[in-house]
C-alpha cells in the first residue's frame, strides 16, 4: 500500500470506518514506517477532532422553531379527529374535493403562504392517514410489481361482507352508468378505466386485519460463462427486473466512460452512458451519466470483471431476444451479444401511457396525479383469451377500525387476455379519484382477499 | 399516551391526532437541525422541516421497524428533500454541478446563518459530501447506517467522508494564513 493510498484512507482509518482488518492492517504497518503518512495522519485526526465538535455544537446550538402540530408557523389550528368524517364514500368522490384543493394551491402560493398551507395541509392529512394504512398494501406490490407472488394475498383476511351493502356503501366509484367514456371528462371528473368500465356495486368488500406484510427477495450475481460470450443476465427469473451482465471490460481506470445499447426486437434503441468512478472500497461504481438513474458495478475480484447493470423490462414493453452492445469511449466494443427477456410467471407493471419503457430507467413509477393516463400491463398470464375483471381496491377510511380496514371497489374494467398471454388497460386519474392507493385485483370474489402485486397510488400533485 | 416510537407510530396511522404531535414534538429538532446543517439557513430548514413531515405522514404505514430504526428513515427523507432542494436551486441559479464546493456568493440556498466555523467548514463541501459530515458529526450514525439512508456503497462514504475532512482541512489552512 502505498502512500497515496494510505493517505485516503487515513480520515475513515481515524474515524474508526475502515471495516477490512486487513486494510486496517496495512495501514498501520506503513505508518510505521512512513514519517510523511504520519504526519498526515496527526493531521487529519486534529482536523477530524475539530470538524465533529464544530459539527456537533453547531446543530445542537440550532434553535428549533417553536412550531406546534396543528399550529405554530402556521397560524391555522387544525383540529384532528381520530375518526374523520370525510372519508365516507359519496357520489362523486366530492368527499375528496377539499383535501385536493388544498394540495393543489401548495405549489402555487408564495413561500410563506405555502408554508401555512402545507402545515394545514399535513394536519389534515393525518385525518386521512387511515387510509393510507392500506398503501402498505400497495407498496408491497408496486415496490415489486414483478413477483410473481402477492405479499399480502398471505397477510390474512378476515372476513369477507355481504356485497354492497346500499346502506353503508353508496355506490361512489362509476358505475357503467356513470362513468363518461370520453377521456377528458374521465381527467377532469372521477377518472376511471377508459374501456369496458364495470359496475363496482356489484363487487365484494373485504375487511382485513391491520397487520404488517412484506417480503424480499433478490439474490444471484453473474454467472460463468464461456469465455466466447460476453454478455449474459441475472435476475429473479419472475420479473421484469434484471441485472446485464457486460464481461472483460478492458479497463477500469476512473473516469473511463462507455455505453450500453440495448435494441429490441422490433428494432427500438436505448443507450445509456456510464463513467467509471473509483472508490476506497468495495467495488469500482458504473455511474449513469444522467445522474438519478441506477449505478451499476464492477465486480473486480472476480474473473472476467464482468459489469454489472441494473436494467427494467416492464411489462408493457417488448419481450424477446434483445440485442446488447456495450462500447467504450474509444469506440472499442468489449461486450456484445443477446439476451432473451423471456417472462416464467406473470408480471405486472403500471406506468404513464407516453412512458418509453426505457429499460435504463429502473425505478419505477409510484403515484400519479390527476389527468396521468396510467397503463396497467400484465405479461405471462396463463389464460390466453380468457375474460377478466380488473379492479381497483381502496380502503374505505370510514369502516376502518383500530384493528382493521375494510377494502373497498372504486374502479373496475372487464379486459381480455391476448393470445401471447398479455394485458393492456388504461385508467385515468380524475381530478376528483380519490387520493388513495388502490390495490388491483382480478374477479373479485367472495373470500379470503387476493389481490394482484401491484396497484396505482393517487397521490396530490407534488 | 404510548411513548414507544412504534406505538405512536401505529396510533397515528390510526388517525389518533395526539400521537402524530407526539411524533413531531419528538422528531423536529432532528429533521429542522439536519435540514439546517444540510441547507445552512433557516428559511429552507423551515421550509424542510414541513415538508419532510408531510412526506413522513404520507408514508409512515410503509415504515417497518424491523428494516431500521425510525430515526433513519427520517433522516432518509430529510436527506433527499434537501438535497433535491439544492438541486434544483443551483439549476434555477446555473451554478456550480456537483462535486464543486457550493458558492455563497451566488447561490441563495448557500447563504449560511451557522456559526463561522462550522459555514467554514460546510460550505467548502459538495453537496454529498456535505450530507455525509452532517449525518457522521452531527447525526453520529455508523457508516453503514449513512449508507444505507444514502442508498450507495459503504465504500462511497468512505470515500465521500475522506474527502471532505481533506478539503476541510485545506480550507481551514486557509483560512489560518488568511486570518
Amino acid at each position: 500500500m502505498d502512500c497515496k493510498h494510505v493517505q485516503a484512507l487515513l480520515p475513515v482509518y481515524l474515524d474508526g470506518g475502515l471495516s477490512s482488518p486487513a486494510t486496517i492492517r496495512a495501514v498501520k504497518q506503513h505508518l510505521e514506517t512512513c514519517a510523511d503518512c504520519r504526519a498526515e495522519r496527526d493531521a487529519d485526526a486534529a482536523m477530524l477532532a475539530r470538524a465533529a465538535r464544530t459539527i456537533a455544537t453547531a446543530g445542537e446550538r440550532i434553535s428549533v422553531p417553536d412550531a406546534q402540530w396543528g399550529d405554530g408557523v402556521m397560524a391555522q389550528r387544525v383540529t384532528v379527529t381520530a375518526r374523520p368524517a370525510i372519508v365516507t364514500r359519496q357520489p362523486n368522490h366530492n368527499h375528496n374535493r377539499g383535501q385536493t384543493q388544498t394540495m393543489n394551491t401548495m405549489t402555487e402560493q408564495p413561500r410563506a403562504a405555502r408554508r401555512m398551507s402545507a402545515w394545514a395541509g399535513a394536519a389534515s392529512f393525518a385525518v386521512v392517514l387511515v387510509m393510507l394504512a392500506a398503501l402498505a398494501l400497495a407498496m408491497s406490490g408496486l415496490g415489486k410489481v414483478n413477483t410473481a407472488s402477492a405479499p399480502m394475498a398471505a397477510g390474512g383476511t378476515e372476513t369477507v361482507t355481504p356485497s354492497a351493502n346500499p346502506s353503508q356503501t353508496p355506490t361512489t366509484a362509476p358505475t357503467a352508468s356513470q362513468t363518461p367514456t370520453a377521456t377528458p371528462d374521465l381527467a377532469s371528473g372521477p377518472g376511471g378505466f377508459v374501456e369496458n368500465v364495470v359496475d363496482v356495486a356489484e363487487l365484494p368488500e373485504y375487511v382485513i386485519p391491520l397487520n404488517g406484510g412484506g417480503g424480499g427477495g433478490g439474490g444471484g450475481g453473474c454467472p460463468e460463462v464461456p469465455a466466447t460470450q460476453t454478455v449474459s443476465q441475472y435476475g429473479p427469473g419472475t420479473g421484469d427486473g434484471l441485472t446485464l451482465c457486460l464481461y472483460d471490460i478492458p479497463s477500469m481506470d476512473g473516469g473511463q466512460k462507455l455505453t450500453v445499447t440495448l435494441t429490441s426486437p422490433s428494432g427500438k434503441r436505448f443507450s445509456e452512458q456510464y463513467t467509471i468512478e473509483l472508490e476506497q472500497e468495495g467495488p469500482p461504481l458504473v455511474k449513469p451519466v444522467d445522474a438519478g438513474r441506477n449505478d451499476g458495478f464492477i465486480e473486480s475480484e472476480i474473473g472476467r470483471r464482468p459489469v454489472e447493470l441494473p436494467v427494467r423490462f416492464y411489462a408493457a414493453q417488448e419481450y424477446g431476444d434483445w440485442r446488447v452492445e456495450a462500447v467504450m469511449a474509444d469506440g472499442k466494443t468489449f461486450a456484445s451479444g443477446t439476451i432473451s427477456v423471456v417472462v416464467h410467471d406473470p408480471i405486472y407493471s403500471v406506468s404513464n401511457v407516453d412512458n418509453p419503457l426505457d429499460p435504463f430507467v429502473t425505478s419505477l413509477e409510484i403515484a400519479f396525479q390527476a389527468g396521468d393516463r396510467v397503463l396497467l400491463a400484465g405479461r405471462g398470464m396463463q389464460e390466453a383469451g380468457a375474460s377478466k375483471i380488473l379492479a381497483l381496491y381502496a380502503s374505505d377510511p370510514a369502516q376502518a377500525t383500530q384493528t382493521t380496514w375494510t377494502m373497498v371497489a372504486y374502479y373496475a374494467t372487464r379486459l381480455t387476455i391476448a393470445d401471447d398471454g398479455t394485458f393492456r388497460s388504461v385508467f385515468v386519474v380524475g381530478a376528483q379519484t380519490p387520493q388513495y392507493p388502490y390495490q388491483a385485483v382480478f374477479d373479485p370474489k367472495r373470500g379470503p382477499f387476493e389481490p394482484a402485486p401491484f396497484g396505482i397510488w393517487v397521490a396530490p400533485p407534488q | 399516551m404510548a411513548t414507544d416510537p412504534v406505538d405512536l407510530i401505529t396510533a397515528c396511522i390510526n388517525g389518533d391526532s395526539a400521537a402524530c404531535a407526539a411524533l413531531f414534538e419528538r422528531y423536529k429538532g432532528l429533521i429542522y437541525r439536519t435540514a439546517y446543517l444540510i441547507g445552512g439557513n433557516a428559511q429552507d430548514a423551515e421550509d424542510a422541516l414541513q415538508e419532510v413531515f408531510l412526506r413522513a405522514l404520507r408514508s409512515l404505514h410503509t415504515y417497518s421497524p424491523e428494516r431500521g430504526a425510525f430515526t433513519t428513515w427520517l433522516y432518509r427523507i430529510t436527506v433527499n428533500y434537501c438535497l433535491g432542494q439544492r438541486r434544483s436551486a443551483r439549476r434555477q441559479t446555473m451554478l456550480p454541478l456537483d462535486g464543486e464546493a457550493a458558492d455563497p456568493d451566488g447561490d441563495p440556498s448557500a447563504i449560511s446563518s451557522l456559526t463561522d466555523e462550522a459555514a467554514l467548514l460546510l460550505d467548502a463541501l459538495s453537496d454529498e459530501q456535505r450530507v455525509v459530515a452532517v449525518l457522521r458529526f452531527y447525526g453520529n450514525l455508523s457508516y453503514r447506517e449513512i449508507a444505507d439512508i444514502l442508498g450507495v456503497e459503504l465504500g462511497t462514504v468512505q470515500s465521500r467522508l475522506s474527502r471532505a475532512l481533506k478539503k476541510m482541512r485545506a480550507v481551514a489552512d486557509v483560512a489560518q494564513e488568511v486570518g
